[in-house]
């Protein structure tokens, strides 16, 4: 009766989502890689599969209700993940970490050494970790322009927004940013329209011509839609991609510099219990640790920085030497040690901290 | 009673084992393996989510009907694969503001650890801290890597630059180490260290100007060569696209060689020269070593007044 059940639940769950997906795919997908991972709505997971310069579309089935919030941490999941995969804890790297917003399961992407294998493992209310099984999942793939003969052999970053997909690539050979957008049911077998994207970089009074987006998050004004980007030498900026066709170029507006030496890793925004909007920037110090207990660490920025006009020479910048300021830059504690962090909902986080060498997995609160 | 000999691996990489459940542990680990278990009447099947990996031991636990457990122990030897090997595969003589190395290796490597493996080093040995962006770029077959030279610290007025120096020093030599212990997919290492030679020369701001390139028209009917040498070292991996030989409409096919130091490519036809007018089309994205491609420098000084670059894209010649 219980798989009876199962099966009944699945078979709704997948068919509420097909409108996000054309032509779907049934079982037999393979991930050749992974380099990110981000939740559309419905239980979408959008993945980054550079090998095959591609995004893929999976419908986990994974619905709600959200009744999946990790209820306590999870300690040394490191150790958890390897002994899952047959190998030793050094050589297993999580690649990124995507909360599904429809029930609060948390998704890891994992990379085991020596053969680079690829996996995604969910990690549940109570902590259990469980790969995930592909086989009975519907799925799309979208290639990037060019495929594997694409110079884009990295994808930094995926994202869901409303009617489209937005992904970022570094390319192997140019020094070069390019954004992708793909309409959204996603076609399987379809291919990415394509932009290049450059913006000023307010630290040397350069054009930061064509410097590679590492991190980034869709956001939606009254003005239009942009591409809120960070670089990863420490500007962030914004790229308005209304009405954009491919292969046109967009120039990108700096709202802040968050100080030399750091370098960005992950983005998303919030809004705080007063509805104020937040950008939240998950970063990683290179050089010198001045403050606080880890290189790892991150900002909350005020969105209203967003509302910067055309090339913005004035652009905020951070001074690295400080823990404080300027005015709407706030250092977020709970993210000291994180390697991997996603927002859970707009007062909490999950956490993927690095204590000593150990990973632990945790729920943290939102300033 | 079972007999642990009669647990073994079949063709698919799977464990087969007699009894009614088995689970499968590395080593001495606690928690077993990813994996789904089947039944087929007397015996039971273990297929793991990943394959089991060469040179590792694993534990396997089975269950016989009458609910006892045995345990057994397998190893996966190190397949007898030569020794990857690595080369470089950029110009040893690059600007002090180059942007990126590449590096070929004969098999594919791990990944998510080439910051570990590859050390830059000074004249007098000591290390250069930060040297590479942290972004991991392989082609798709997994054995190139193109290592960036930290664009922070390359780049001019940069913070990073400013407090910490360029990567590079212009006239001086510098050692980039490759560590021995770096495997390839199949888990073999490198066994040895390999280190290579990087001498820097004067920064390099201005675009390539293929008007400054020398082309040697080959002769009609026959195969030959078609040169071109550079006036300056250039991009080695973006020579292999980012040029082709057109008459009218049609792109004359042939293979493409790309010298060692990158300052000259050559054009071998696939079929006889015919004669008329040819064009040598150039990618106007294609870059020198610092970054300057056709259209802009890397680096664009706003404080200076503009200076258009070439903008020739094309070099017209006759095969007579």
């Amino acid at each position: 009766m219980k798989a009876l059940c199962l099966t009944l639940f699945l078979a709704a769950t997948l068919g509420a989502s097909a409108a996000l997906i054309e032509s779907p795919q049934k079982g037999g997908l393979q991930i050749k890689s992974l380099s990110s991972l981000s939740f559309g709505p419905e239980g979408l997971l959008l993945v980054a599969e550079s090998a095959s310069a591609s995004v893929v579309a999976i419908q986990t089935g994974d619905v709600g209700p959200a009744q999946a919030r990790l209820e306590k941490p999870v300690a040394d999941i490191g150790a958890v993940i390897a002994d899952g995969l047959g190998a030793k804890k050094e050589d297993i790297t999580v690649l990124d970490l995507a909360v599904n917003p429809a029930s609060g399961r948390i998704y890891l992407a994992v990379q085991r050494r020596p053969d680079n294998a690829a996996l995604i493992v969910t990690v549940d209310a109570a902590g259990k970790v469980a790969p995930l099984s592909l086989e009975p999942l519907s799925w799309a793939r979208v290639t990037l322009p060019g495929g594997t003969e694409s110079k884009v052999t990295k994808v930094t970053d995926v994202a869901f927004d409303k009617d489209r997909v937005f992904a970022t690539g570094s390319c192997n050979e140019e020094f070069a940013s390019r954004i992708f957008t793909i309409p959204v049911p996603i076609k399987h077998g379809a291919t990415a329209s394509t932009f290049s994207a450059e913006t000023y970089h307010v630290a040397h009074r350069k054009w930061e011509t064509k410097a590679p987006i590492q991190s980034f998050v869709p956001y939606s004004s009254k003005e239009g839609t942009y591409v809120v980007g960070a670089f990863a030498c420490t500007p962030v900026a914004k790229f308005k991609v209304d009405d954009l066709e491919s292969g046109a170029q967009v120039k990108g507006v700096s709202m802040v510099e968050l100080g030399s030496g750091n370098r960005p890793l992950d983005l998303f925004s919030y809004t705080d219990k007063s509805g104020k909007e937040w950008l939240v920037v998950h970063t990683q110090r290179f050089k010198q640790n001045l403050f606080g207990p880890s290189a790892m660490w991150g900002a909350r920025i005020s969105m209203d920085y967003l509302n910067a006009a055309e090339t913005n020479e004035n652009a905020a910048r951070r001074n690295e030497k400080d823990a404080k300021g300027p005015d709407g830059i706030e250092v977020v504690d709970a993210l000291f040690g994180a390697v991997q962090v996603d927002k859970l909902s707009n007062t909490e986080i999950v956490v993927l901290r690095d204590t000593a060498g150990i990973l632990s997995l945790e729920v943290a609160a939102l300033p | 009673m079972l007999h642990a000999a009669e647990v073994r691996i079949n063709d698919q990489g799977q464990i087969e084992a007699p009894g009614k459940d088995v689970r499968v542990f590395r080593g001495e680990a606690a928690t077993p393996l990813f994996g789904s278990v089947s039944k087929e009447n007397d015996s039971v099947r273990f297929v793991p989510t990943l394959p089991f990996v060469a040179g590792e031991s694993y534990r396997v636990e089975f269950q016989s009907t009458d609910g006892t457990w045995s345990t057994k122990r397998l190893r996966f030897e190190l397949p007898k694969t030569e020794k990857p090997t690595v080369s470089l595969a950029s110009p040893a003589v690059l600007p002090a503001n180059a942007l990126k190395i590449y590096l070929h290796f004969s098999h594919p490597m791990e990944q998510g650890v080439f910051l570990d493996r590859i050390t830059l080093h000074r004249q007098d040995e000591s290390l250069v801290h930060g040297a590479f962006r942290e972004t991991e770029l392989w082609s798709p077959d997994g054995k190139r890597l193109t290592l960036w030279l930290h664009p922070g610290r390359q780049k001019t007025g940069v913070n990073l630059n400013i407090d910490e120096g360029p990567v590079l020093r212009a006239g001086e030599t510098h050692t980039l180490k490759i560590a021995a212990h770096w495997r390839s997919t199949a888990g073999v290492p490198l066994g040895k260290e390999y280190a290579f030679t990087l001498t820097a020369t004067a920064p390099d701001h201005t675009c390539p100007d293929p008007r400054r390139w020398q082309l040697t028209a080959p002769q009609a009917g026959t195969r030959a060569r078609l040169k071109l040498i550079f006036d300056e070292a250039l991009d080695p991996a973006m020579l292999h696209s980012a040029l082709k030989i057109q008459t009218g409409a049609k792109t004359v096919p042939g293979a493409i060689q790309v010298a060692a130091e990158a300052k000259s490519w050559s054009f071998t036809p696939a079929a006889a020269w015919r004669p008329g007018p040819h064009t040598l089309e150039i990618d106007p994205l294609l870059e020198d070593l610092a970054g300057n491609n056709l259209q802009h420098p890397f680096e664009v000084d706003r404080d200076q007044p503009v200076t258009t670059p070439p903008q020739t894209t094309t070099l017209r010649f006759d095969v007579r």
